[in-house]
């Protein structure tokens, strides 16, 4: 099962970015390998967080930990069945160590309240 | 005609300068309140009892059964709206910029318009001939643009109308200013009143519009403003001197022309200047 | 890292004049933000010794090609924002650049271009390192330009060690004044004590609120209005804001402007001493 870590650089010793949505890299890891992607984020406007929960939930990744993510975010990971761990700090490395021992647990929230046009806005899923 | 009340910078008269204009005029005229994120100019005037009509937008409603999770949606969308996990497409309204790419797009017809509300459009008729208008932006919505259209859309073409602008020089600004038929800037005669007038100047002139610059709190021994003016060859047309009775009359929500029929002349006589000059060009 | 926004809702109560004291008087080593990227200020009283420019690009706007263009009418017919007339030419400035008339052309004559949207800098002062910008007239997506400000000022301050980041805010309760504020520890909301700064006031309390952001809030002029200022002082307290004091309307204030510094270097007046009380006493409540 692969794990996605917000991180400030691209390597396991690089530093848990504690934002999600505006993280420099996504490493997308499989925790009992090692073996990992790092994928750049690119800098978007409007909606970062909902493009980083995509880009981590394409790349096959079904648990994120990180610092803080907002609640669209929360969303679109919580559709897509993945776990997100919360107030993630240290090195990569040590976060996915962290994982491993059971040391997280799930978040059932989001912990910050996003970016643009975030106030009192309901994600709606707009079925008929 | 249409004439914009701008600045480039916050707190130089604007809303002082709208009302003042509207209520000197004796005439019949529009005045809209277009600085939807914060209107204040209705505080000025009793619209207690305005008729209030919500403001909605597209945003768009997906059908579950007909959707197959293609993406094609998602993959149009330049505004991260939309996010396709297990075939359920999920909407952020706030983000969405109402252009019905999505709707266009999709292969399945799963697509169909709902709507958000942006905010609300006020309407009153005062007193003083003036037919009041005010657009209310609803908090967290960023379309701003979108609602002072629907609000200048309401502005009859037979009746010359005042427009209450947001300050700065970005997209809710220029939506206010670019179809108007003259521009006045208000101004401050300090470093930062200067600064911004420049900013407010350079948009109307980049519009391609005819514009008089209004002195606010004005100081005769202070020259910076009409400095600029004669470089810039913009016309001062109307000094309103420094005045703290002025100053705490406005705070207190009170029409300043109201108890000022000097000052209320002058405000006529400018308006109408502006009008012989400009109307019909 | 300590944090703090300054914002007031309304335009022109004096955040500025409130910032560069600010800046002025904190004696740690900090970064300054100027997120009023659509008419920036602070520039004009903490003056850049030296800048760093950047380019700053947003959004794309459609270009069409008339060589290829058949004028069937469905880009004109599909343009939500009315941005394409009737002999085919895109207004830049109506554009939104939404993709619609590029993606359903059916002759591809069509183009998106990336547009240059402003510029930002990264400017040595001597109150520090500055962070400010230049949105193009026009410009849009002033929020993203804000983010990028932020996040600049977070390497900045990380790089040199400083403790503090200080944001002179935009006004409005709008994308800027929300991408200023989101995320940050502490909000500072200048008021001025007229009616029309209470309303704004408040909205921008609503949206601190929301933001979850902890507010302080300060009376610019009192004296112009003390009713009003008791007003936003009892609002203040009822709505679990905390308020941190009044500064009186003061001559050497706009002197100071006009002088280039800020009014607690220019004078030790009334308003002075009142805004360095206040200082003292938001120091002690951050977060």
């Amino acid at each position: 099962m692969k794990i996605a870590v917000s991180s400030k650089g691209n390597k396991l010793t690089s530093q848990v970015d504690e934002r999600f949505g505006r993280c420099a890299f996504f490493m997308i890891i499989e925790p009992e390998s090692l073996e990992y992607q790092a994928i750049k984020n690119k800098d978007s406007e409007q909606g970062a967080g909902v493009t980083a929960a995509k880009t981590i939930v394409n790349a096959g990744a079904q648990a994120l930990i990180t610092g803080s993510c907002g609640p669209k975010a929360f969303m679109v990971l919580k559709e897509a069945n993945a776990d997100v761990i919360l107030n993630g700090a240290g090195r990569v490395i040590d976060v996915i160590q962290q994982y491993k021992n059971g040391m997280f647990h799930k978040a059932s929230a989001p912990n910050s309240e996003g970016g643009m046009g975030t106030k009192k806005e309901e994600c709606i899923e707009n079925i008929k | 005609m249409r004439i914009c009340i701008a600045s480039g910078k916050g707190g130089t008269g604007k809303t002082t300068i709208a009302t003042s204009l509207a209520a000197s005029y004796g005439k019949e005229i529009q005045l809209a309140d277009c600085d939807v994120e914060t209107p204040n100019a209705g505080i000025f005037f009793d619209v207690s009892d305005a008729d209030k009509e919500d403001v909605f937008l597209f945003v768009p409603g997906f059908d579950n059964d007909k959707c197959t999770g293609c993406k094609e949606c998602e993959r149009i969308c330049r505004y991260n709206a939309l996010a396709v996990v297990n075939k359920k497409v999920l909407l952020f309204p706030t983000l969405c910029h109402s252009c019905k790419g999505c709707l266009y797009i999709c292969p399945e017809n799963a697509v169909y318009e709902d709507k958000k509300l942006l905010g609300s459009i006020s309407s009153k008729k005062l007193d003083n001939n003036i037919s009041f208008i005010s657009g209310d932006l609803k908090t967290g919505e960023m379309a701003s643009p979108m609602l002072i259209d629907r609000v200048k859309k309401k502005l009859s073409p037979k009746i010359h109308s005042i427009i209450d602008s947001p300050p700065g020089t970005s997209c809710p600004a220029i939506e206010a200013m670019k179809d108007s038929d003259y521009v006045v800037l208000v101004t401050e005669p300090t470093p930062f009143g200067l600064s911004d007038l420049k900013l407010a100047a350079e948009t109307a002139q980049l519009l391609g519009k005819p514009c008089g610059i209004i002195i606010n709190k004005h100081m005769e021994e202070i020259t910076m403003i009409h400095d600029y003016a004669k470089e810039s060859d913009i016309p001062v047309i109307m000094e309103i001197p420094y005045s703290r009775d002025l100053a705490v009359d406005y705070s207190k929500g009170n029409l300043v022309v109201a108890t000022r029929s000097e000052l209320k002349t002058k405000f006529k006589e400018t308006l109408e200047t502006i009008i012989n000059e400009h109307a019909g060009a | 890292m300590k944090e703090l926004v300054i914002i007031s809702g309304k335009g022109g109560t004096g955040k500025t004049c409130v910032s560069a004291s600010f800046a002025h008087l904190l004696k740690e080593k900090k970064v300054l933000i100027d997120a009023d990227v659509d008419a920036a200020n602070l520039h004009l009283i903490i003056e850049p010794r030296s800048s760093e420019e950047f380019s700053y690009s947003s959004g794309v706007k459609a270009k069409i090609d008339h060589d290829k263009c058949s004028q069937c009418g469905l880009c004109i017919e599909r343009c939500e924002f009315e941005a394409i007339s009737d002999d085919f030419e895109v207004n830049s400035i109506d554009c939104e650049g939404c993709g619609v008339c590029y993606e359903f052309c059916p002759e591809q004559a069509i183009t998106l271009r990336e547009e240059k949207a402003g510029r930002w800098f990264i400017s040595k002062t001597d109150e520090g390192t500055m962070v400010h910008a230049r949105l193009n007239i026009g410009g849009e997506n002033s929020g993203l330009l804000i983010n990028k400000l932020r996040k600049q000022a977070s390497t900045e301050a990380e790089n040199e060690k400083a403790s503090f980041i200080l944001t002179d805010g935009p006004p409005g309760t709008g994308c800027p004044a929300t991408s200023s504020i989101t995320n940050s520890d502490n909000v500072l909301i200048v008021c001025e004590p007229t009616q029309s700064g209470f309303h704004d006031m408040k909205k921008a309390k609503d949206l601190a609120d929301f933001l979850k952001v902890p507010v302080m809030v300060m009376v610019n002029k009192y004296d112009l209005n003390p009713e009003i200022t008791d007003q936003i002082e009892e609002y203040s307290k009822k709505s679990n804001a905390l308020f941190m004091g009044k500064v009186p309307y003061d001559d050497d204030f706009p002197k100071a402007i006009m002088n280039k510094t800020s009014p607690v270097q220019y004078s030790d007046g009334e308003g002075s001493k009142a805004l360095k009380i206040i200082f003292d006493k938001v120091m002690k409540n951050l977060n």
